[in-house]
C-alpha cells in the first residue's frame, strides 16, 4: 500500500486538491461563561443570533450553554449606567458596588439547549457528535479563553463551573477519530486552537490527516473583543456579529449587507469570503486570523523575521485588501510607507494613553471622596460598617439604609463623586474606541505583512508548503452549508480510496 | 632537586597569543548574530514596518528569544568559516607586518562581496543587503581594533 502511494503520490496530491463532495450540515454551538460573573448577556445573544444563522441555513444545530437546562441563573446583564437609576444609588456609588446595583440576573432563555458546557460533560457530547456526523461539521465556540504560558496549544475554552478544556485536549480528541472539523472561536487567546489544523499541536507545519481548518477571533497571545454585559446589540463589534452577519446576507438589525466579496468568485459567500469581510470591516479591537494565515505566520523563513519589509507589495486578495483598509483610514496612498503607518498608530497610541492616565487619576480621586463619605456615615451609623451582622440587619430593617442614602445625596462631595464616576464609564468608552482606532491601523500591518509572505510562500516556498496552503484555503472557502460544494478530500478518504482500488 | 625543563615551559608569548586567537574566534562567533540582530532592529524601526516589531509589540518575549537562538543556529554556517578566517587573518598580520595592508583590503572586500552574495542569493531584495553591509562593518572595525589594541601591547 505504502509503495502504492509513493508511485502515485502525483495522482493523489491531484485528487486531494480536487476533492469530491459529501455532506457538511451539522453545527455545534458552544456559550456562555465560565461562572455567573462571568456569563455576559452578550454571549447569550451571540448564541441564540448564531443558532438563528445556521438554522436559516438549514444546518442542523446542537447547542452547549453554560449550565444547560438547570433553571439556576446563569446570566447577568447590567444596565446602562448614564441611563438606568438604581435604588439606593448613592449607596451604590459610595461602597463601590454600581455596576452591582445596575445588574440583572437570569437563567439562561437559550433554545435547544442539549446540555451543560462543564468539560466532563461536553466533551463526550463533542466526541459522540464528531464520530456520528459524516462531513465536516462547524464548531462555534462563543465565551470566554484563558491564556498559556507555554506553547500556543496551552490555551483554554473556559466552561461552565470553572472547567476547561485546551487546544491539546481537543485535539487530541479529534486525532483519535481523525475525525474533521471547521471552527469559529470568539474568545480571548483563541488564537492557539489553529493548532488543531495541524499533526502536532506543540509545533511544526504538517496538517493533519483529516481536513480542518477555523477563524478565530485573535491570536494566541491577546484578549478578544466582545465580552460585554450590554444588552444594545447596535454596540456589538466582536467577530461573531461580522463574521455571521456576511454568511447571512444581514445584520443583527435585518439590514441587507450588499457589499460581502465572493473572493474566489465561486458565486457562494463562504466562511473565508466572510473572514475577509471581517478583517476588512470590523471596527473592532481584534486582530481576527484564519488557520491558512496563522500557517503563513508559522511558514514565515527565519531570517525574514529579522529584516525590515520590503516597500512593494504582491499582487493577492490581502494586498487588496490592506489598500481599501488604508483609504478607508483616510491614508492618502493606499500603499503608505511603514513610516507613515507607525506614525499614525503611534498617534492613536498616545492617545488611548493619555486617556488611561485621565481614567487612573480619576480613578484615584473617586477612591478618596468616596472614603471620605464612607468614615462620615460610618462615624453617624456604627452598625453600617459591619454587613452581616444583627446589627446591619436592624439597620436595614428599620428603613435606615434608605435614610443613608438621602443623607449621603445631600453631601456636598457626593455631587462630584457621582460627575467623576459617570465620567469614568465615559472614558472606559472613549479608550475603547482609541483602541479600536489603533487596531486598524495594525491591521493595516499585519494585512501588508500577510500579503508579502504569501506572495513569498509562492515563490520560494517548498511545493509541499505550498500545497498544505492550499488545501487550507480550500477548506476555509466552504460555504457555510457545505453540501452545496466541493469539500476537499482529506488524507484519510484519499489513502482509503487508493486501499480499495488494491 | 631537578631544574625545571626550559623547553617544557610554556612561551608566554605563544600562550599570550593562543588566548588571543581563541579569544578572537570566539568573538567573531558570538557576536556576529547579535550584531546582525541589533542593525537589523535599527532599519526595521528606521523603516517602520517589520516582522520584528509586531512580534515585539504583541507577541511575548519569550518567542523573540526562540526566534534569537534560532538564528543564532542557522548563522554558524556563515559565522564559523567567518571566525576562522578572522583566526587566519589575524595569524598572517601578526606575523608578517608587510601584509597588513593586504589582509584589512582582503577584509573589505571579502566581507562587501559575502554580503553582497548572500543577500542576492537569499533574497533579492535591498532589506536584507543593508543590515549585512553595516554588520560587516561593524564586525571589521571591532576586528580592526582587536587587532591594533594587541599589536600595542606586545
Amino acid at each position: 500500500m505504502k509503495c502504492f502511494f509513493k508511485v502515485f503520490s502525483p495522482f493523489f496530491i491531484a485528487m486531494l486538491l480536487v476533492g469530491k463532495s459529501y455532506a457538511t450540515d451539522t453545527a455545534i454551538v458552544v456559550g456562555g461563561g465560565y461562572k455567573l460573573s462571568g456569563s455576559q448577556g452578550q454571549i447569550e445573544k451571540n448564541v441564540k443570533w448564531v443558532q438563528s444563522v445556521l438554522k436559516e441555513a438549514g444546518v442542523s444545530v446542537y447547542t452547549y450553554f453554560t449550565d444547560g437546562n438547570d433553571p439556576a441563573v446563569d446570566v447577568h446583564v447590567i444596565d446602562s449606567a448614564s441611563t438606568a437609576k438604581p435604588e439606593l444609588e448613592a449607596l451604590a456609588r459610595v461602597f463601590g458596588d454600581i455596576e452591582g446595583a445596575l445588574t440583572r440576573r437570569h437563567s439562561n432563555t437559550v433554545a435547544d439547549n442539549q446540555g451543560s458546557t462543564r468539560a466532563s460533560e461536553l466533551m463526550p457530547a463533542l466526541s459522540n457528535i464528531l464520530s456520528d456526523t459524516e462531513g465536516v461539521p462547524l464548531l462555534v465556540f462563543n465565551g470566554h479563553g484563558g491564556p498559556s504560558r507555554k506553547g500556543q496549544d496551552e490555551v483554554t475554552l473556559k466552561l461552565w463551573d470553572e472547567t476547561q478544556v485546551s487546544a491539546r485536549q481537543l485535539h487530541e480528541l479529534l486525532e483519535k477519530d481523525s475525525s474533521d472539523l471547521r471552527y469559529v472561536f470568539t474568545q480571548c487567546y483563541s488564537g492557539g486552537f489553529h493548532r488543531l489544523a495541524y499533526k502536532d499541536s506543540e509545533g511544526g507545519l504538517e496538517l493533519s490527516d483529516a481536513t480542518r481548518c477555523g477563524f478565530t477571533a485573535e491570536s494566541a497571545w491577546r484578549l478578544a473583543e466582545g465580552c460585554s454585559a450590554s444588552i444594545d446589540s447596535s454596540d456589538y463589534r466582536d467577530y461573531t456579529t461580522f463574521f455571521f452577519a456576511a454568511l447571512s446576507g444581514k445584520t443583527r438589525e435585518d439590514d441587507v449587507l450588499s457589499n460581502v466579496r465572493d473572493v474566489d468568485g465561486d458565486g457562494e459567500i463562504s466562511l473565508r469570503d466572510a473572514h475577509l469581510y471581517t478583517l476588512e470591516h470590523a471596527n473592532s479591537s481584534d486582530l481576527s486570523r484564519s488557520t491558512s494565515e496563522d500557517f503563513l505566520d508559522q511558514w514565515l523563513p527565519w531570517l525574514d523575521r529579522w529584516l525590515p519589509a520590503s516597500a512593494a507589495l504582491p499582487d493577492n486578495e490581502y494586498a487588496d485588501l490592506s489598500e481599501r483598509l488604508a483609504l478607508r483610514l483616510d491614508f492618502e496612498d493606499p500603499v503608505p510607507s511603514g513610516k507613515q503607518i507607525r506614525g499614525v498608530l503611534q498617534e492613536g497610541e498616545q492617545h488611548h494613553e493619555r486617556l488611561r492616565i485621565q481614567a487612573r487619576d480619576i480613578h484615584y480621586e473617586v477612591r478618596g471622596i468616596a472614603r471620605q463619605l464612607q468614615q462620615q456615615v460610618f462615624a453617624r451609623w456604627p452598625e453600617a460598617s459591619s454587613p452581616y451582622t444583627q446589627g446591619f440587619v436592624s439597620l436595614a430593617n428599620s428603613g435606615q439604609l434608605q435614610e443613608i442614602d438621602e443623607w449621603l445625596e445631600r453631601q456636598s462631595q457626593y455631587p462630584l463623586l457621582r460627575e467623576h464616576q459617570l465620567r469614568l464609564t465615559e472614558l472606559s468608552d472613549l479608550m475603547l474606541q482609541a483602541e479600536r482606532s489603533a487596531i486598524q491601523v495594525r491591521k493595516l500591518l499585519r494585512l501588508r505583512r500577510l500579503a508579502r509572505i504569501k506572495g513569498s510562500l509562492y515563490d520560494k516556498g517548498r511545493e509541499q508548503h505550498i500545497e498544505s496552503y492550499e488545501r487550507l484555503l480550500a477548506c476555509e472557502n466552504l460555504p457555510l452549508d457545505s453540501t452545496k460544494s466541493e469539500a476537499p478530500n482529506t488524507l484519510r478518504q484519499v489513502l482509503s480510496a487508493s486501499d480499495s482500488s488494491d | 632537586m631537578n631544574k625545571p625543563d626550559l623547553a617544557q615551559q610554556d612561551d608566554p608569548v605563544k600562550s599570550a597569543f593562543g588566548v588571543r586567537t581563541v579569544l578572537l574566534f570566539f568573538c567573531v562567533l558570538l557576536l556576529s548574530w547579535p550584531v546582525f540582530g541589533l542593525v537589523a532592529s535599527f532599519f526595521s524601526v528606521w523603516h517602520g514596518e517589520a516582522v520584528l516589531l509586531d512580534s515585539w509589540e504583541l507577541e511575548p518575549r519569550r518567542l523573540l528569544l526562540q526566534s534569537f537562538i534560532e538564528g543564532y543556529i542557522h548563522t554558524l554556517i556563515v559565522t564559523v568559516p567567518v571566525a576562522a578566517l578572522a583566526v587566519v587573518d589575524y595569524k598572517l598580520f601578526a606575523r608578517r607586518k608587510g601584509l597588513q595592508r593586504y589582509t584589512g583590503l582582503a577584509w573589505f572586500s571579502v566581507l562587501g562581496c559575502a554580503s553582497l552574495v548572500i543577500a542576492l542569493w537569499l533574497v533579492p531584495k535591498a532589506g536584507l543587503f543593508l543590515p549585512l553591509l553595516v554588520t560587516s562593518v561593524f564586525l571589521l572595525i571591532g576586528y580592526r581594533l582587536f587587532i591594533g589594541l594587541f599589536r600595542m601591547n606586545r
